[in-house]
């Protein structure tokens, strides 16, 4: 059954994606944006280099337009971005470090000015990185098989030294810019990045792990259909 | 190159301990509500012998029916004794067995890969924010941790050199981890059993019983306690900490429409999340410390962000240790989070045994490091000392100024106002209840026992009825009800200032402010 790799991707890849935890995010975004991010990753994974600059550009772009960061109201060609709820302008934080800077009167003046800066927002993207990077999130956003598939082929695409980092680029770019946002839904960022999710998915069912224990991946499809 | 390996780990363990002790009475701002349990079984047990529910030497400590683990109450007796009734004497035992913490695990470190991973494995502890933090509390979960460290130290030693009094001191710590905390009681037989299958070959089944019995012998007046605590009181607090007796789950078990089959997965998965929760790299490295509210600036993880490349260099390079040492380090790595995930997400303490292994983890990438690369061991320590400092400055100044709520701040420093006036009134009434909307319920009777408003045996001889110690009233006022019909002293909730008829008869005295300047507490005097 799965030494076909067509009938694989086409069984394991698609239904572990569409096995339920997915299909509420569906009805947030358009089919015709993830037709169009499929045509881009194509683009972007070609050997023009400069196209894949781009492709990246207009993929941040995208993805803060789907995270409702980025507006464009094509009546009167108006661009505005929502700074309140991305990390650099949430209610609060600016005010916060203010505070800390007030508080740490014990430091020194001049090193007071190092550590307490515009710059510690840095460290709220980072936590929201850091989420969207965890085991339980991605458990929680393709299943259980999805994550073990997911798993075996990123180790296995780390292990390769020929490998193609604009699969990784193209990931952590659309992590980097989820984490922008400060609150609500960030994983309809997922369907802009199914393109590197299957092809890892992919490669982890053909790694020697994958094949071997296959029935394993069934028993977790199986549980993720029941969840 | 044994004399410097001791300077080392010593000068590591003493700056360790620095972090660990400096002002232990000042931060956390107040001795916390577990801590106030530790505190009071503590002292309890030290002036008469029994706890304050008059059990005699308990081997679980009721409390709020929670049933404490004994170990750390009867082991700060003596620090009790020598300290007083204050942070130190509940505190320092934590602060001292968590400084030991960073000398036994550089002793860890080289059983299992020699001189250079010992050092970085207690320089990297020394400066583990989760270490300092749980050093710097009562916590019986830290004192049970660094006892199964002793327990696996000394089952490397057995394993090296087949001294018997080893296997013994290893089984007997095994066995009081047992008595430590509720977490050991599943991840100590899982350990028993790694240790036996990666060294089977080595030693022999029979070699291996006396520890298993010696481990048992210890433990088994603990397990023996657990049962008759389970008889005599099965709805205690205890017993509903296991994931499927949670609010959430019971809730949704009635309450869901979905199929039996589906329920039963659902439930089935939820400590599968929970586990991979504390392998997540928000709360291991940005945010589980959970130190400061939501969305502020200063979150810090589990372990310093900065050391996120060497726990990752480490797993790839396991192998540079001996194979079986390897294996049992990366089982007991992921055996850690076994237990605590049965019970719920990552939560404050439960976990604490998951620090050692993920620190040894890294202490082999930094070994590897800097046998690779000189520069970049010294750039990634540059690294690691910059990310303490944030962490210092964040735990050590701003830390205290936000959370005095979280540690029912302000019952220590109303009894010490009202101390010098106690005998002008016959009666002082103390409410519970604190916060700004009176939404938290406090433990008074513990914390202003503890300062000295009343004796151990006062405690124990109380009227649990009336809510009454001595000349100490607890419960929450309701001013429409209140009469005078005696000279009465009022502490009472911010949310619950005088009204009414009483504003005639009362007047405020003083108020308790919290460390970030609002008001916890009014105390009330009649007029003149």
């Amino acid at each position: 059954m799965f030494k076909n790799k067509v009938v694989k991707f086409l069984v394991i890849g698609l239904v572990i994606v569409f096995s339920g935890y997915l299909v509420p995010l569906q009805h947030e975004i358009s089919w015709w944006i993830v037709l169009m991010m499929v045509v881009t990753f194509g683009l972007a994974i070609g050997d023009e280099k400069y196209l894949f600059w781009i492709c990246l550009l207009f993929l941040v772009i995208t993805n803060l337009v789907i995270n409702d960061l980025l507006f464009f109201r094509l009546q009167d060609g108006s661009v505005t971005f929502d700074s309140e709820q991305s990390f650099w302008k949430y209610p609060g934080i600016e005010e916060s470090i203010q505070r800390y800077g007030e508080e740490g009167l014990i430091i020194p003046f001049r090193v007071r000015d190092i550590f307490y800066s515009s710059y510690l927002k840095f460290f709220v993207w980072l936590v929201n990185f850091s989420k969207l990077l965890s085991p339980d999130f991605w458990i929680k956003t393709i299943g259980f098989a999805g994550s073990w598939l997911l798993i075996l082929g990123v180790i296995d695409y780390l292990k390769d030294k020929q490998k193609n980092t604009k699969f990784l680029i193209w990931f952590l770019l659309i992590l980097a810019s989820s984490a922008i946002r400060m609150i609500g839904s960030s994983e309809k960022f997922i369907f802009l990045a199914l393109p590197v999710i299957f092809y890892w998915m992919f490669r982890g069912s053909n790694t020697h792990k994958g094949s071997k224990d296959y029935l394993l991946t069934v028993g977790l499809l199986l549980l993720d259909f029941l969840l | 190159m044994k004399k410097i390996f001791y300077l080392w780990v010593v000068l590591i363990s003493l700056v360790g301990s620095i972090f660990r002790i400096i002002n232990l009475d000042k931060n956390p701002v107040h001795i916390g509500n577990d801590e106030i349990s530790i505190a009071w079984d503590s002292y309890s047990i030290r002036m008469t012998g029994m706890d304050e529910h008059r059990k005699v030497m308990p081997l679980s400590f009721m409390s709020h029916r929670v049933y404490k683990s004994p170990l750390y109450i009867y082991l700060n007796v003596p620090f009790n004794y020598l300290f007083g009734n204050n942070e130190y004497g509940v505190r320092f035992l934590s602060a001292f067995v968590g400084s030991l913490a960073v000398f036994l695990i550089a002793m860890v470190g080289r059983e299992l890969g020699g001189d250079k991973l010992g050092i970085m494995a207690a320089f990297l502890l020394a400066l583990n924010p989760k270490s300092i933090f749980v050093s710097r509390m009562a916590y019986e979960s830290n004192l049970a941790t660094v006892v199964l460290l002793l327990a696996i130290y000394f089952l490397f030693l057995y394993i090296r050199k087949s001294e018997n009094n080893k296997l013994i001191l290893s089984g007997l710590f095994f066995g009081l981890s047992i008595w430590g905390y509720h977490t050991q009681w599943g991840l100590v037989p899982l350990l028993l059993l790694l240790s036996y299958w990666y060294w089977k070959e080595k030693i022999s089944f029979r070699k291996w019983i006396p520890l298993w019995i010696i481990t048992v012998l210890v433990a088994l007046p603990i397990f023996y306690d657990f049962v008759m605590v389970q008889m005599n009181d099965p709805f205690n607090r205890a017993s509903s900490q296991i994931w499927f007796r949670t609010a959430n789950i019971e809730n949704y078990w009635n309450n869901s429409q979905d199929c039996l089959l589906k329920k039963i997965a659902h439930v089935a998965v939820e400590p599968v999340y929970n586990y991979a929760d504390h392998f997540g790299l928000d709360s291991m490295f940005t945010k589980g410390m959970e130190l400061f509210p939501k969305n502020e600036v200063f979150q810090f993880g589990w372990f310093l962000l900065a050391s996120l490349p060497l726990l990752i260099i480490g797993l790839i390079n396991l192998r540079k240790i001996q194979k079986n040492k390897s294996r049992f380090l990366l089982g007991w790595w992921l055996l850690s989070p076994v237990v605590p995930a049965l019970t719920g997400p990552v939560a404050e303490v439960r976990n604490l045994p998951f620090i050692a292994p993920t620190i040894l983890i890294m202490a082999i990438g930094m070994q590897v490091v800097f046998e690779k690369n000189k520069k970049c061991f010294w750039l990634l320590t540059l690294l690691i000392g910059i990310n303490f400092v944030y962490f210092a400055i964040a735990y050590y100044i701003h830390f205290p100024k936000i959370t005095g709520d979280n540690y029912q701040f302000g019952y220590k420093q109303a009894f010490l106002e009202i101390r010098p006036m106690i005998d002008k009134y016959e009666t002082i009434v103390v409410e519970p209840r604190f916060g700004e909307f009176g939404q938290y319920s406090g433990l008074p009777r513990h914390y202003f026992g503890y300062w000295g408003a009343f004796s151990a045996w006062e405690m124990i001889n109380r009227d649990d009825e009336s809510n009454r110690i001595g000349k100490y009233w607890i419960k929450n006022v309701d001013w429409n009800k209140e009469k005078f019909p005696n000279n009465n002293l009022y502490i009472v909730s911010i949310s619950n200032p005088v009204v009414n008829e009483s504003v005639k008869q009362l007047e405020l005295w003083k108020k308790i402010d919290k460390p970030d300047g609002k008001t916890q507490f009014l105390i009330y005097i009649p007029k003149e």
